[in-house]
Protein backbone atom coordinates (compact mmCIF):
# COMPACT_ATOMS: atom_id res chain seq x y z
CA UNK A 1 0.00 0.00 0.00
CA UNK A 2 2.64 2.36 1.49
CA UNK A 3 5.15 1.80 -1.33
CA UNK A 4 2.09 1.73 -4.06
CA UNK A 5 1.44 4.93 -3.27
CA UNK A 6 4.97 5.94 -3.00
CA UNK A 7 5.08 5.16 -6.53
CA UNK A 8 2.68 6.50 -8.01
CA UNK A 9 3.48 10.23 -6.62
CA UNK A 10 7.06 9.74 -8.13
CA UNK A 11 5.08 8.82 -11.38
CA UNK A 12 2.65 11.47 -11.02
CA UNK A 13 5.25 14.33 -10.45
CA UNK A 14 7.06 12.74 -13.25
CA UNK A 15 3.99 13.04 -15.58
CA UNK A 16 3.05 16.44 -14.62
CA UNK A 17 0.00 15.42 -13.16
CA UNK A 18 -0.32 18.78 -10.28
CA UNK A 19 -3.85 17.55 -8.88
CA UNK A 20 -2.37 13.94 -8.53
CA UNK A 21 1.12 15.02 -6.84
CA UNK A 22 -1.44 16.97 -3.82
CA UNK A 23 -3.58 14.38 -3.96
CA UNK A 24 -1.47 11.91 -3.20
CA UNK A 25 0.94 13.67 -0.84
CA UNK A 26 -2.45 14.08 1.58
CA UNK A 27 -2.69 10.56 1.52
CA UNK A 28 0.97 9.56 2.33
CA UNK A 29 0.56 12.44 5.69
CA UNK A 30 -2.82 10.37 6.38
CA UNK A 31 -0.86 7.12 6.54
CA UNK A 32 1.62 8.90 8.78
CA UNK A 33 4.22 8.70 6.26
CA UNK A 34 7.34 10.44 7.26
CA UNK A 35 7.37 14.13 5.48
CA UNK A 36 10.97 13.42 4.54
CA UNK A 37 10.53 10.04 3.03
CA UNK A 38 7.92 11.87 1.04
CA UNK A 39 10.44 14.47 0.35
CA UNK A 40 12.65 11.79 -1.29
CA UNK A 41 10.31 10.53 -3.22
CA UNK A 42 9.43 13.41 -4.91
CA UNK A 43 13.03 14.48 -5.13
CA UNK A 44 13.53 11.08 -7.39
CA UNK A 45 11.02 12.15 -9.08
CA UNK A 46 12.62 15.55 -9.80
CA UNK A 47 15.97 13.35 -10.80
CA UNK A 48 14.14 11.61 -13.08
CA UNK A 49 12.75 14.39 -14.92
CA UNK A 50 16.44 16.19 -14.80
CA UNK A 51 17.47 13.01 -16.29
CA UNK A 52 15.10 13.21 -18.94
CA UNK A 53 15.62 16.82 -19.37
CA UNK A 54 19.38 15.67 -19.85
CA UNK A 55 18.64 13.08 -22.37
CA UNK A 56 16.28 15.27 -24.18
CA UNK A 57 13.20 14.14 -23.71
CA UNK A 58 11.56 16.56 -21.58
CA UNK A 59 12.64 20.49 -21.78
CA UNK A 60 12.54 23.53 -20.44
CA UNK A 61 8.57 23.56 -19.73
CA UNK A 62 9.04 20.41 -17.89
CA UNK A 63 11.59 21.72 -15.31
CA UNK A 64 9.29 24.44 -14.76
CA UNK A 65 6.05 22.67 -14.23
CA UNK A 66 7.70 19.88 -11.98
CA UNK A 67 9.34 22.65 -9.74
CA UNK A 68 6.30 24.33 -9.44
CA UNK A 69 4.64 20.68 -8.21
CA UNK A 70 7.27 20.28 -6.10
CA UNK A 71 7.09 23.50 -4.50
CA UNK A 72 3.22 22.81 -3.86
CA UNK A 73 3.81 19.79 -2.42
CA UNK A 74 6.86 21.26 0.33
CA UNK A 75 3.64 24.02 1.36
CA UNK A 76 1.71 21.13 2.33
CA UNK A 77 4.72 18.97 4.04
CA UNK A 78 6.44 22.03 5.30
CA UNK A 79 4.22 21.94 8.52
CA UNK A 80 4.84 18.47 8.97
CA UNK A 81 8.84 18.47 9.29
CA UNK A 82 10.11 18.05 12.53
CA UNK A 83 13.66 19.72 11.80
CA UNK A 84 14.88 20.87 8.92
CA UNK A 85 17.91 20.70 10.08
CA UNK A 86 19.08 17.79 7.76
CA UNK A 87 21.83 20.56 5.86
CA UNK A 88 24.24 19.79 3.45
CA UNK A 89 25.91 23.10 4.05
CA UNK A 90 25.27 26.65 2.82
CA UNK A 91 25.29 28.22 -0.85
CA UNK A 92 24.96 31.49 -1.90
CA UNK A 93 23.42 31.50 -5.68
CA UNK A 94 22.29 34.69 -7.64
CA UNK A 95 22.31 35.38 -11.77
CA UNK A 96 25.75 37.94 -12.10
CA UNK A 97 25.52 41.36 -13.17
CA UNK A 98 24.20 42.53 -16.51
CA UNK A 99 22.33 39.09 -16.95
CA UNK A 100 18.57 39.01 -15.58
CA UNK A 101 18.13 35.44 -16.52
CA UNK A 102 17.23 33.13 -13.63
CA UNK A 103 15.95 30.23 -15.32
CA UNK A 104 19.18 28.11 -14.70
CA UNK A 105 19.54 29.06 -11.70
CA UNK A 106 15.78 27.97 -10.59
CA UNK A 107 16.90 24.72 -11.84
CA UNK A 108 20.01 24.42 -9.75
CA UNK A 109 18.51 26.02 -6.70
CA UNK A 110 16.05 23.57 -6.89
CA UNK A 111 18.31 20.70 -7.41
CA UNK A 112 20.33 22.13 -4.55
CA UNK A 113 17.22 22.47 -1.94
CA UNK A 114 15.81 18.77 -2.49
CA UNK A 115 19.53 17.71 -1.93
CA UNK A 116 19.67 19.13 1.53
CA UNK A 117 21.41 22.55 0.85
CA UNK A 118 20.41 25.77 2.63
CA UNK A 119 20.35 27.70 -0.41
CA UNK A 120 20.75 32.08 -0.13
CA UNK A 121 19.31 33.37 -3.52
CA UNK A 122 20.69 36.68 -4.10
CA UNK A 123 17.86 37.30 -7.32
CA UNK A 124 19.39 38.18 -10.65
CA UNK A 125 21.50 40.84 -12.10
CA UNK A 126 24.10 40.62 -9.17
CA UNK A 127 26.86 42.57 -8.45
CA UNK A 128 29.94 40.98 -7.68
CA UNK A 129 30.32 42.36 -3.99
CA UNK A 130 26.71 41.36 -2.97
CA UNK A 131 27.89 37.56 -3.61
CA UNK A 132 30.59 38.38 -1.01
CA UNK A 133 29.08 40.48 1.29
CA UNK A 134 26.48 37.20 1.29
CA UNK A 135 28.67 34.89 1.71
CA UNK A 136 30.27 36.75 4.71
CA UNK A 137 26.65 36.98 6.36
CA UNK A 138 25.85 33.92 6.19
CA UNK A 139 28.99 31.79 6.08
CA UNK A 140 28.69 29.80 3.31
CA UNK A 141 31.28 28.58 1.64
CA UNK A 142 30.37 28.10 -1.75
CA UNK A 143 29.22 30.72 -4.52
CA UNK A 144 27.44 29.17 -6.68
CA UNK A 145 26.64 32.32 -10.19
CA UNK A 146 24.93 31.51 -12.73
CA UNK A 147 25.50 33.26 -16.25
CA UNK A 148 23.10 32.78 -19.78
CA UNK A 149 25.10 35.82 -21.56
CA UNK A 150 28.71 35.67 -22.77
CA UNK A 151 29.01 39.26 -22.08
CA UNK A 152 28.15 39.01 -18.95
CA UNK A 153 30.11 36.38 -17.66
CA UNK A 154 33.17 37.83 -17.35
CA UNK A 155 32.01 40.07 -14.54
CA UNK A 156 32.42 36.25 -12.91
CA UNK A 157 35.73 37.37 -12.03
CA UNK A 158 35.22 40.12 -10.29
CA UNK A 159 33.86 38.36 -7.68
CA UNK A 160 36.85 35.95 -7.44
CA UNK A 161 39.25 39.32 -7.30
CA UNK A 162 36.70 41.00 -4.56
CA UNK A 163 36.91 37.28 -2.63
CA UNK A 164 40.70 37.56 -3.26
CA UNK A 165 40.37 41.34 -1.89
CA UNK A 166 38.71 40.54 1.60
CA UNK A 167 41.21 37.74 2.32
CA UNK A 168 37.99 35.10 1.73
CA UNK A 169 39.51 33.61 -1.57
CA UNK A 170 40.62 30.27 0.10
CA UNK A 171 37.82 29.88 2.59
CA UNK A 172 35.35 30.43 -0.01
CA UNK A 173 34.68 28.16 -3.55
CA UNK A 174 33.29 29.84 -6.74
CA UNK A 175 31.46 27.81 -9.18
CA UNK A 176 29.97 29.31 -12.51
CA UNK A 177 27.37 27.84 -14.13
CA UNK A 178 24.88 28.31 -17.43
CA UNK A 179 25.23 28.42 -21.00
CA UNK A 180 28.26 30.91 -21.09
CA UNK A 181 30.36 28.46 -19.06
CA UNK A 182 33.27 27.26 -20.56
CA UNK A 183 36.36 25.27 -18.89
CA UNK A 184 39.08 27.88 -20.27
CA UNK A 185 37.01 29.89 -17.57
CA UNK A 186 38.56 28.24 -14.44
CA UNK A 187 41.67 29.36 -15.36
CA UNK A 188 41.46 32.70 -16.81
CA UNK A 189 38.57 34.03 -14.34
CA UNK A 190 40.06 32.19 -11.06
CA UNK A 191 36.88 30.35 -10.47
CA UNK A 192 36.98 26.55 -8.83
CA UNK A 193 34.55 24.85 -11.55
CA UNK A 194 32.48 26.25 -14.60
CA UNK A 195 29.86 24.10 -16.17
CA UNK A 196 26.94 24.25 -18.53
CA UNK A 197 24.93 21.18 -16.89
CA UNK A 198 22.88 22.03 -13.88
CA UNK A 199 23.35 18.34 -12.74
CA UNK A 200 26.86 17.70 -13.08
CA UNK A 201 27.18 20.98 -11.29
CA UNK A 202 24.65 19.89 -8.17
CA UNK A 203 27.74 16.69 -8.38
CA UNK A 204 30.18 19.13 -8.05
CA UNK A 205 28.81 21.23 -5.11
CA UNK A 206 27.80 17.73 -3.19
CA UNK A 207 31.51 16.91 -3.73
CA UNK A 208 32.80 20.08 -2.27
CA UNK A 209 30.47 20.02 0.71
CA UNK A 210 31.23 16.37 1.58
CA UNK A 211 34.94 17.24 1.45
CA UNK A 212 34.02 20.47 3.53
CA UNK B 1 20.12 40.83 -61.21
CA UNK B 2 19.08 42.96 -58.85
CA UNK B 3 18.92 42.02 -54.65
CA UNK B 4 15.39 40.89 -54.84
CA UNK B 5 16.06 38.69 -57.95
CA UNK B 6 19.24 37.28 -55.93
CA UNK B 7 16.79 36.85 -53.00
CA UNK B 8 14.08 35.12 -55.00
CA UNK B 9 16.37 32.67 -56.86
CA UNK B 10 17.77 31.57 -53.47
CA UNK B 11 14.43 31.04 -51.92
CA UNK B 12 13.44 28.59 -55.19
CA UNK B 13 16.51 26.50 -54.02
CA UNK B 14 18.60 27.56 -57.25
CA UNK B 15 22.07 30.04 -57.66
CA UNK B 16 21.62 32.89 -58.32
CA UNK B 17 25.04 35.24 -58.88
CA UNK B 18 25.74 34.84 -55.03
CA UNK B 19 24.75 34.04 -51.88
CA UNK B 20 22.45 36.81 -50.43
CA UNK B 21 23.38 38.70 -47.24
CA UNK B 22 21.35 39.93 -44.49
CA UNK B 23 21.79 42.46 -41.28
CA UNK B 24 20.60 42.18 -37.85
CA UNK B 25 20.69 46.04 -36.81
CA UNK B 26 19.21 45.94 -33.20
CA UNK B 27 17.85 49.45 -32.48
CA UNK B 28 18.70 48.97 -29.05
CA UNK B 29 22.01 48.48 -29.25
CA UNK B 30 23.09 49.06 -32.97
CA UNK B 31 26.70 50.07 -31.08
CA UNK B 32 28.82 47.83 -33.96
CA UNK B 33 26.73 49.07 -36.18
CA UNK B 34 26.98 52.63 -36.15
CA UNK B 35 30.97 51.94 -35.88
CA UNK B 36 31.17 50.04 -38.85
CA UNK B 37 29.01 53.05 -40.61
CA UNK B 38 31.29 55.69 -39.47
CA UNK B 39 34.43 53.78 -40.32
CA UNK B 40 33.25 53.04 -43.74
CA UNK B 41 31.75 56.88 -44.12
CA UNK B 42 28.14 55.58 -44.26
CA UNK B 43 25.58 58.20 -43.38
CA UNK B 44 22.89 56.32 -42.84
CA UNK B 45 21.55 52.65 -42.45
CA UNK B 46 20.10 53.04 -45.93
CA UNK B 47 23.83 53.85 -47.06
CA UNK B 48 25.46 50.94 -44.87
CA UNK B 49 22.94 48.26 -46.13
CA UNK B 50 24.48 48.99 -49.54
CA UNK B 51 28.02 49.45 -49.06
CA UNK B 52 27.58 45.91 -47.29
CA UNK B 53 25.51 44.66 -50.13
CA UNK B 54 22.69 43.74 -47.98
CA UNK B 55 19.45 42.08 -49.97
CA UNK B 56 16.82 42.41 -47.69
CA UNK B 57 14.90 44.97 -45.81
CA UNK B 58 12.34 44.98 -42.94
CA UNK B 59 9.63 46.66 -42.38
CA UNK B 60 7.89 46.83 -38.62
CA UNK B 61 9.05 47.54 -35.23
CA UNK B 62 10.63 50.92 -34.94
CA UNK B 63 12.00 51.36 -38.52
CA UNK B 64 14.20 54.28 -38.10
CA UNK B 65 17.22 55.27 -40.22
CA UNK B 66 19.03 57.85 -37.80
CA UNK B 67 22.67 56.02 -37.25
CA UNK B 68 22.78 56.94 -33.42
CA UNK B 69 23.73 55.14 -30.39
CA UNK B 70 21.27 55.17 -28.08
CA UNK B 71 22.27 57.86 -24.70
CA UNK B 72 22.68 54.77 -22.15
CA UNK B 73 20.06 54.09 -19.83
CA UNK B 74 19.65 54.60 -15.94
CA UNK B 75 20.01 51.24 -14.04
CA UNK B 76 16.78 51.08 -12.70
CA UNK B 77 14.68 53.05 -14.97
CA UNK B 78 11.19 51.53 -15.64
CA UNK B 79 9.20 51.66 -18.72
CA UNK B 80 6.28 50.58 -20.25
CA UNK B 81 5.81 48.85 -23.67
CA UNK B 82 2.70 49.26 -25.79
CA UNK B 83 1.01 46.11 -24.40
CA UNK B 84 1.46 47.07 -21.20
CA UNK B 85 4.36 44.90 -20.01
CA UNK B 86 7.12 47.03 -18.17
CA UNK B 87 10.53 46.78 -18.20
CA UNK B 88 13.24 47.81 -15.46
CA UNK B 89 16.88 48.17 -17.36
CA UNK B 90 19.28 46.35 -15.09
CA UNK B 91 22.69 47.38 -13.77
CA UNK B 92 24.59 47.36 -16.59
CA UNK B 93 22.24 49.94 -18.26
CA UNK B 94 22.31 47.54 -21.20
CA UNK B 95 19.72 44.96 -20.63
CA UNK B 96 16.07 45.00 -19.26
CA UNK B 97 13.98 42.87 -17.19
CA UNK B 98 10.06 42.27 -16.71
CA UNK B 99 9.00 43.50 -14.27
CA UNK B 100 5.06 43.83 -14.51
CA UNK B 101 2.90 41.54 -16.17
CA UNK B 102 -0.35 42.60 -17.07
CA UNK B 103 -2.01 38.82 -17.37
CA UNK B 104 -1.08 38.72 -13.82
CA UNK B 105 -2.99 41.38 -13.07
CA UNK B 106 -6.13 42.31 -15.16
CA UNK B 107 -8.28 39.41 -16.53
CA UNK B 108 -7.97 38.28 -20.41
CA UNK B 109 -11.60 39.63 -20.99
CA UNK B 110 -10.91 43.04 -19.35
CA UNK B 111 -7.62 43.01 -21.43
CA UNK B 112 -7.59 45.10 -24.61
CA UNK B 113 -4.92 44.62 -27.20
CA UNK B 114 -2.93 47.84 -28.72
CA UNK B 115 -3.05 49.41 -32.09
CA UNK B 116 -0.52 48.19 -34.11
CA UNK B 117 -1.39 51.30 -36.99
CA UNK B 118 2.23 52.82 -35.28
CA UNK B 119 4.14 50.23 -37.02
CA UNK B 120 2.50 51.27 -40.55
CA UNK B 121 3.48 55.03 -39.89
CA UNK B 122 5.94 55.02 -42.45
CA UNK B 123 5.21 51.35 -43.85
CA UNK B 124 4.05 52.62 -47.19
CA UNK B 125 7.08 55.16 -47.81
CA UNK B 126 9.89 52.40 -47.35
CA UNK B 127 7.97 50.14 -49.14
CA UNK B 128 7.96 52.51 -52.35
CA UNK B 129 12.10 52.72 -51.78
CA UNK B 130 12.30 49.57 -52.05
CA UNK B 131 9.74 47.71 -53.81
CA UNK B 132 10.84 45.29 -56.91
CA UNK B 133 14.53 46.12 -55.69
CA UNK B 134 14.69 44.46 -52.65
CA UNK B 135 13.58 41.49 -50.73
CA UNK B 136 11.16 43.09 -48.65
CA UNK B 137 9.83 41.71 -45.11
CA UNK B 138 6.83 42.63 -42.86
CA UNK B 139 7.97 41.49 -38.93
CA UNK B 140 5.54 40.20 -36.97
CA UNK B 141 8.16 38.20 -34.46
CA UNK B 142 6.51 37.54 -30.98
CA UNK B 143 3.70 36.11 -33.19
CA UNK B 144 1.64 33.87 -30.14
CA UNK B 145 4.16 32.70 -27.62
CA UNK B 146 6.56 35.45 -26.87
CA UNK B 147 3.31 37.65 -26.34
CA UNK B 148 1.92 35.79 -24.52
CA UNK B 149 4.72 34.85 -21.85
CA UNK B 150 5.51 38.59 -21.60
CA UNK B 151 1.73 39.05 -20.70
CA UNK B 152 1.33 36.47 -18.30
CA UNK B 153 4.72 35.64 -17.31
CA UNK B 154 7.24 33.11 -18.32
CA UNK B 155 6.89 30.76 -16.15
CA UNK B 156 3.43 30.99 -15.02
CA UNK B 157 2.43 31.03 -18.91
CA UNK B 158 4.58 27.54 -18.96
CA UNK B 159 2.41 26.37 -16.16
CA UNK B 160 -0.81 27.39 -18.19
CA UNK B 161 0.51 25.12 -21.26
CA UNK B 162 -0.65 22.12 -18.22
CA UNK B 163 -3.23 23.85 -15.73
CA UNK B 164 -5.39 26.42 -17.80
CA UNK B 165 -6.01 25.08 -21.11
CA UNK B 166 -8.76 27.60 -21.82
CA UNK B 167 -7.12 30.56 -20.70
CA UNK B 168 -4.36 29.50 -23.08
CA UNK B 169 -6.87 28.67 -26.41
CA UNK B 170 -8.86 31.98 -25.76
CA UNK B 171 -5.66 34.37 -25.44
CA UNK B 172 -3.49 32.61 -28.23
CA UNK B 173 -6.99 32.83 -30.26
CA UNK B 174 -6.97 36.31 -29.65
CA UNK B 175 -3.88 36.98 -30.82
CA UNK B 176 -4.08 34.51 -33.97
CA UNK B 177 -6.89 36.88 -34.92
CA UNK B 178 -5.09 40.01 -34.73
CA UNK B 179 -1.55 39.01 -36.37
CA UNK B 180 -3.54 38.01 -39.31
CA UNK B 181 -5.19 41.61 -39.78
CA UNK B 182 -1.73 42.90 -39.11
CA UNK B 183 -0.35 40.29 -41.87
CA UNK B 184 -2.94 41.16 -44.28
CA UNK B 185 -2.17 44.94 -44.27
CA UNK B 186 1.69 44.27 -44.39
CA UNK B 187 0.43 42.12 -47.79
CA UNK B 188 -1.92 44.74 -49.01
CA UNK B 189 1.48 47.39 -48.88
CA UNK B 190 2.73 44.44 -51.31
CA UNK B 191 5.79 42.94 -48.89
CA UNK B 192 7.38 39.90 -50.22
CA UNK B 193 7.41 37.74 -47.08
CA UNK B 194 6.15 38.05 -43.62
CA UNK B 195 8.71 37.24 -40.99
CA UNK B 196 6.70 34.68 -37.76
CA UNK B 197 8.86 34.04 -34.98
CA UNK B 198 8.77 33.50 -31.29
CA UNK B 199 11.93 32.00 -29.31
CA UNK B 200 10.92 28.63 -28.54
CA UNK B 201 14.36 27.03 -28.90
CA UNK B 202 17.21 27.11 -26.02
CA UNK B 203 20.74 26.44 -25.78
CA UNK B 204 20.58 22.67 -26.10
CA UNK B 205 17.05 22.08 -26.80
CA UNK B 206 13.66 23.62 -26.84
CA UNK B 207 12.00 25.92 -24.15
CA UNK B 208 8.78 23.65 -24.52
CA UNK B 209 8.09 20.57 -24.65
CA UNK B 210 7.85 19.71 -28.78
CA UNK B 211 4.33 18.23 -28.14
CA UNK B 212 3.12 21.62 -26.33
CA UNK B 213 4.13 23.93 -28.98
CA UNK B 214 2.38 20.75 -31.17
CA UNK B 215 -1.00 20.99 -29.65
CA UNK B 216 -1.34 24.74 -28.75
CA UNK B 217 1.08 26.89 -31.32
CA UNK B 218 1.44 24.37 -34.72
CA UNK B 219 -2.32 24.58 -35.45
CA UNK B 220 -2.54 28.68 -35.00
CA UNK B 221 0.80 29.17 -36.74
CA UNK B 222 -0.83 26.46 -39.76
CA UNK B 223 -3.99 28.83 -39.76
CA UNK B 224 -2.25 32.30 -39.95
CA UNK B 225 0.24 30.89 -42.87
CA UNK B 226 -2.24 29.49 -44.47
CA UNK B 227 -4.56 32.69 -44.39
CA UNK B 228 -1.58 34.92 -45.07
CA UNK B 229 -0.45 33.06 -48.37
CA UNK B 230 -4.45 32.77 -49.16
CA UNK B 231 -4.63 36.88 -49.11
CA UNK B 232 -0.76 37.24 -51.31
CA UNK B 233 1.36 35.65 -52.63
CA UNK B 234 4.12 36.20 -50.02
CA UNK B 235 7.03 33.67 -48.46
CA UNK B 236 6.97 32.73 -44.60
CA UNK B 237 9.86 33.37 -42.30
CA UNK B 238 10.16 31.45 -39.29
CA UNK B 239 12.30 32.95 -36.47
CA UNK B 240 13.38 31.04 -33.23
CA UNK B 241 16.25 31.56 -31.58
CA UNK B 242 18.36 28.25 -29.65
CA UNK B 243 17.75 24.53 -30.95
CA UNK B 244 14.24 23.57 -32.16
CA UNK B 245 15.25 20.87 -34.52
CA UNK B 246 12.22 18.79 -33.22
CA UNK B 247 9.90 21.48 -34.59
CA UNK B 248 11.79 21.63 -37.86
CA UNK B 249 10.00 19.18 -39.50
CA UNK B 250 6.61 20.57 -38.59
CA UNK B 251 7.67 24.30 -39.48
CA UNK B 252 7.92 22.87 -42.96
CA UNK B 253 4.85 20.71 -42.77
CA UNK B 254 3.00 24.01 -42.15
CA UNK B 255 4.47 26.00 -45.01
CA UNK B 256 7.41 27.66 -43.31
CA UNK B 257 9.94 29.07 -46.24
CA UNK B 258 12.75 30.62 -44.41
CA UNK B 259 14.12 29.66 -40.85
CA UNK B 260 16.23 31.90 -38.89
CA UNK B 261 18.78 32.20 -37.45
CA UNK B 262 20.12 28.80 -37.19
CA UNK B 263 22.79 29.88 -34.44
CA UNK B 264 25.31 27.44 -34.75
CA UNK B 265 25.90 27.15 -31.51
CA UNK B 266 23.15 25.16 -30.36
CA UNK B 267 22.39 23.88 -34.04
CA UNK B 268 25.05 22.61 -36.90
CA UNK B 269 23.59 24.33 -40.24
CA UNK B 270 25.22 22.10 -42.30
CA UNK B 271 23.38 19.16 -40.63
CA UNK B 272 19.82 21.06 -41.32
CA UNK B 273 21.02 21.53 -44.92
CA UNK B 274 21.89 17.90 -45.43
CA UNK B 275 18.36 17.29 -43.73
CA UNK B 276 16.13 20.08 -45.14
CA UNK B 277 17.77 21.88 -47.34
CA UNK B 278 15.61 21.59 -50.57
CA UNK B 279 12.40 22.16 -48.45
CA UNK B 280 13.74 25.61 -46.98
CA UNK B 281 16.24 28.18 -46.81
CA UNK B 282 18.58 28.83 -44.22
CA UNK B 283 19.07 32.52 -43.12
CA UNK B 284 22.00 34.13 -40.34
CA UNK B 285 24.12 30.77 -39.41
CA UNK B 286 26.93 33.00 -38.35
CA UNK B 287 27.62 32.98 -34.24
CA UNK B 288 26.86 35.89 -32.31
CA UNK B 289 27.98 34.45 -29.39
CA UNK B 290 30.95 33.01 -30.10
CA UNK B 291 32.87 34.40 -33.39
CA UNK B 292 31.15 37.45 -34.19
CA UNK B 293 31.66 38.71 -30.53
CA UNK B 294 35.11 36.96 -29.13
CA UNK B 295 36.90 35.80 -32.48
CA UNK B 296 38.80 37.83 -34.66
CA UNK B 297 38.68 38.70 -38.17
CA UNK B 298 40.32 36.13 -39.39
CA UNK B 299 37.74 33.76 -37.36
CA UNK B 300 34.56 35.47 -38.94
CA UNK B 301 36.17 34.58 -42.51
CA UNK B 302 36.98 31.18 -41.71
CA UNK B 303 33.32 30.30 -40.43
CA UNK B 304 31.71 31.94 -43.08
CA UNK B 305 33.88 30.21 -45.60
CA UNK B 306 32.54 27.20 -44.01
CA UNK B 307 28.96 27.86 -44.06
CA UNK B 308 29.56 28.84 -47.77
CA UNK B 309 30.96 25.39 -48.39
CA UNK B 310 28.50 23.37 -46.58
CA UNK B 311 25.25 25.17 -47.31
CA UNK B 312 25.10 27.33 -49.90
CA UNK B 313 25.24 24.63 -52.87
CA UNK B 314 22.05 24.61 -54.57
CA UNK B 315 20.72 28.34 -53.28
CA UNK B 316 18.84 28.38 -49.95
CA UNK B 317 21.11 29.83 -47.97
CA UNK B 318 21.16 33.81 -47.14
CA UNK B 319 23.78 34.51 -44.80
CA UNK B 320 23.39 37.00 -41.72
CA UNK B 321 24.79 37.09 -37.94
CA UNK B 322 22.71 35.11 -36.29
CA UNK B 323 20.65 37.69 -33.47
CA UNK B 324 21.60 41.19 -32.69
CA UNK B 325 24.77 41.67 -32.20
CA UNK B 326 26.01 42.52 -28.57
CA UNK B 327 27.43 46.56 -28.05
CA UNK B 328 30.86 44.75 -27.33
CA UNK B 329 31.26 43.32 -30.87
CA UNK B 330 34.24 44.19 -32.72
CA UNK B 331 32.47 46.55 -35.78
CA UNK B 332 35.82 45.33 -37.83
CA UNK B 333 34.01 41.58 -38.04
CA UNK B 334 30.74 43.19 -39.01
CA UNK B 335 32.46 44.16 -42.25
CA UNK B 336 35.07 40.82 -42.26
CA UNK B 337 31.64 38.67 -42.45
CA UNK B 338 30.18 41.15 -45.68
CA UNK B 339 33.46 41.20 -47.58
CA UNK B 340 34.26 37.87 -47.33
CA UNK B 341 30.43 36.66 -47.71
CA UNK B 342 30.38 38.62 -51.12
CA UNK B 343 34.02 37.18 -52.05
CA UNK B 344 33.86 33.41 -51.73
CA UNK B 345 29.81 33.45 -51.88
CA UNK B 346 29.95 33.62 -55.33
CA UNK B 347 28.25 31.10 -58.16
CA UNK B 348 29.70 28.75 -59.33
CA UNK B 349 30.86 27.71 -56.07
CA UNK B 350 34.53 26.77 -56.03
CA UNK B 351 35.30 23.50 -54.53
Amino acid sequence: MTSNILDALKDALINMDAAKVIDLVNKALTLKLDPIEIIGVLRSGMDEVGRRFESGEYFISELVMSGEIMKRALEILKPHLKSEGRGKGKIVLGTIIGDLHDIGKEIIKTLLISSGFEVYDLGVDVPPEKFVEAAKETGAKIIGISALLSTSIVNTAKVVEKLREEGLRDKVKVIVGGAAARQWMIEKYGLDAAINDAIKGLEIIRRWAEEG
Amino acid sequence: MNPRERVLRALEHEEPDRVPLDETIDWAHPHPWVYAANYLGAKTYEDLRRRLGIDLRRIGWSTQEELKIPSERRPGLIFEDSWGVKYEVTADGVHTRVIYHPLQHISLSDFEFPSFDKIFDRAAEFIRIWRGEYFVQGVMYCTLFEIARLLRGFNRFLIDLYENPSFVNELLDRLLKYRLEMGKRFIELGVDCIQLGDDVGAQTGMLIHPNLWRKYFKPRMKALIDELKKHGDVYIWYHSDGNVKPIIPDLIEIGVNILNPIQPDCMDPAEIKEKYGDKITLHGTISVQETMQLGSEEDVKREVITRISTCAHGGGLIIAPAHGLQPSTPFKNIIALYEVAKKYGRYPLKR
